[in-house]
């Protein structure tokens, strides 16, 4: 893009901060705004439950690498757009959004509320370390049930410390005209009108401007507005001891795997495909691990946590004859498994679990208590 | 973030063992401190880095110079053209 550069009344160039995940909106919010010769820095936050950042992971670690697969989507679009986008590690602190949200949470732990304005008041420090003028997203009005509705929109703009700064070009001109617009530092008129959850027009806006390779929304990116990873969320932290917090490790394991908790302090985390085989030897690589070593199978990964005892005899077994169930061996009236970890070694022999077996009493509960979680 | 033994190597920044997206949020950092005409070797073990710093560069508008593979040893040489817009 080669566009005379858009000037304030001081003759300096005007600069925006753009929240871009590299999706469909702000990958266009990010285009609208450009195009009017607004320098743009484009922010994109990493929290630690980005289904992305997952994605890639485990596409590195498969056998199969898929370029799109492993890509970074918001450097992708700062690439075709020209605009710089950094990365910005916003883990430390996330926590506290999560456990206390204001706002509460909506269908599973997302409190994406307090997460929009968590990240804008980010947003706003870089803003003012950077000398820009203002902020802007690619929120569209009307969009998601939580966080992109009016009063929402209102509240994440007051808490977020940017009032009258922060601008949705997408939906802009359904909005109140913001400060840089009524200074002129951005055309309203160039500003765009679109609510709703269907994306037809942001689809025909991209393909006019040649944006042909950005990928199909997929209900956002957050980890926490999975029904499954919340329940698992929520039972790590409802068994973890008084005053422990998850670690960036335990929120790393709930990704992979199947989750069966056995006690109050153990869990058996069981590898579905090898990749996640791979994905727990290489994060977790001190175990302790079960595997079947003469039959192919998945790789468990043995979870105790602070302060539980270790496994016993009993609770080896169990987990021997749990992780036999899901391996080659599983018809065998004796399976050898090893139970592993550094360089201690032990062969258990066990039967595995019948597939008939029923396995409810340790799978993880989606029915927890969400106001015992927010208050942890 | 360690001296050079590369001609032309102004910085080495060694990323092995972490995955996305800290080796781009390193690099990132590591480019910022540096001169203009000034180069950083990136040194990494996440795949995702050969489309991630190349990308990066573009965004950026700053000289990608090499991405070269020694088995899972991948390396990016980078120079610093100037200030990102």
């Amino acid at each position: 893009m080669s566009l005379a550069s858009r000037l304030k009344e001081d003759g300096s160039r005007v600069k925006a901060i753009g929240l871009i995940s590299g999706g469909l909106d702000s990958t266009l919010a990010a285009r609208v705004i450009a195009e009017q010769g607004i320098a743009v820095l484009g922010i994109n936050f990493s929290t630690g439950f980005c289904r992305s950042d997952h994605h890639r992971a485990m596409g590195a670690l498969g056998k199969r690498q898929d370029p799109r697969r492993l890509r970074n989507e918001a450097l992708r679009a700062g690439a075709d757009l020209e605009v710089p986008v950094r990365i910005v590690d916003l883990a430390e602190g996330y926590l506290d959004v999560i456990l206390r949200p204001r706002h509460g949470y909506g269908a599973n732990l997302n409190p994406c509320v307090d997460c929009r304005a968590y990240m804008l008041r980010a947003a706003r420090a870089i803003m003012l370390e950077e000398g820009a003028d203002f902020v802007f997203t690619g929120e569209v009005l009307g969009q998601r049930p939580m966080s992109q509705h009016l009063q929402a929109m209102q509240t994440i703009e007051r808490e977020s410390g940017l009032a009258g700064f922060l601008l949705r070009p997408l939906s802009a001109r359904l909005l109140a005209p913001t400060e840089p617009e009524k200074r002129g530092w951005v055309d309203r008129e160039k500003l765009l009108r679109i609510q709703g959850r269907t994306r037809r027009l942001q689809y025909q806006l991209a393909a006019a401007a040649g944006l042909d390779d950005i990928p199909n929304p997929a209900g956002g990116c957050c980890y926490l507005t999975d029904i499954v990873y919340a329940a698992r969320f929520a039972d790590l932290v409802l068994h973890l001891p008084a005053g422990a917090r998850p670690t960036e490790r335990d929120i790393l394991l709930l990704k992979v795997g199947r989750h069966f908790r056995l006690t109050p302090g153990l869990k058996l985390v069981v590898g579905r495909e090898e990749a996640e085989n791979n994905f727990l030897k290489h994060f977790f690589p001190e175990g302790p691990f079960l595997e079947a070593p003469f039959v192919s199978g998945p790789l468990g990964f043995v979870h105790v946590l602070p302060g539980a005892p270790t496994p016993t005899r009993a609770e080896r077994e169990l987990m021997a004859a749990l992780i036999g169930r899901y391996g080659k061996g599983r018809s065998a009236e004796l399976l050898e498994v090893e139970y592993r970890q550094g360089e201690a070694s032990e062969m258990l022999r066990v039967k595995p679990l019948p597939e008939s077996a029923p396995l409810d009493a340790y799978r993880i509960k989606t029915d927890y208590d969400r106001q015992a979680v927010r208050w942890r | 973030m360690s001296a050079p033994d590369r001609p032309g190597v102004t910085r080495r920044l060694d990323t092995r063992g972490s995955y996305c997206p800290r080796p781009v949020i390193d690099t990132d950092k590591a480019m910022r401190e540096l001169a203009a005409g000034e180069v950083l070797e990136v040194l990494a073990d996440d795949i995702g880095v050969k489309l991630d710093l190349p990308a990066w560069c573009r965004a950026h508008r700053q000289r990608l110079l090499a991405v070269e593979e020694e088995g899972r040893l991948i390396r990016v040489l980078i120079m610093k053209v100037g200030d990102s817009p």
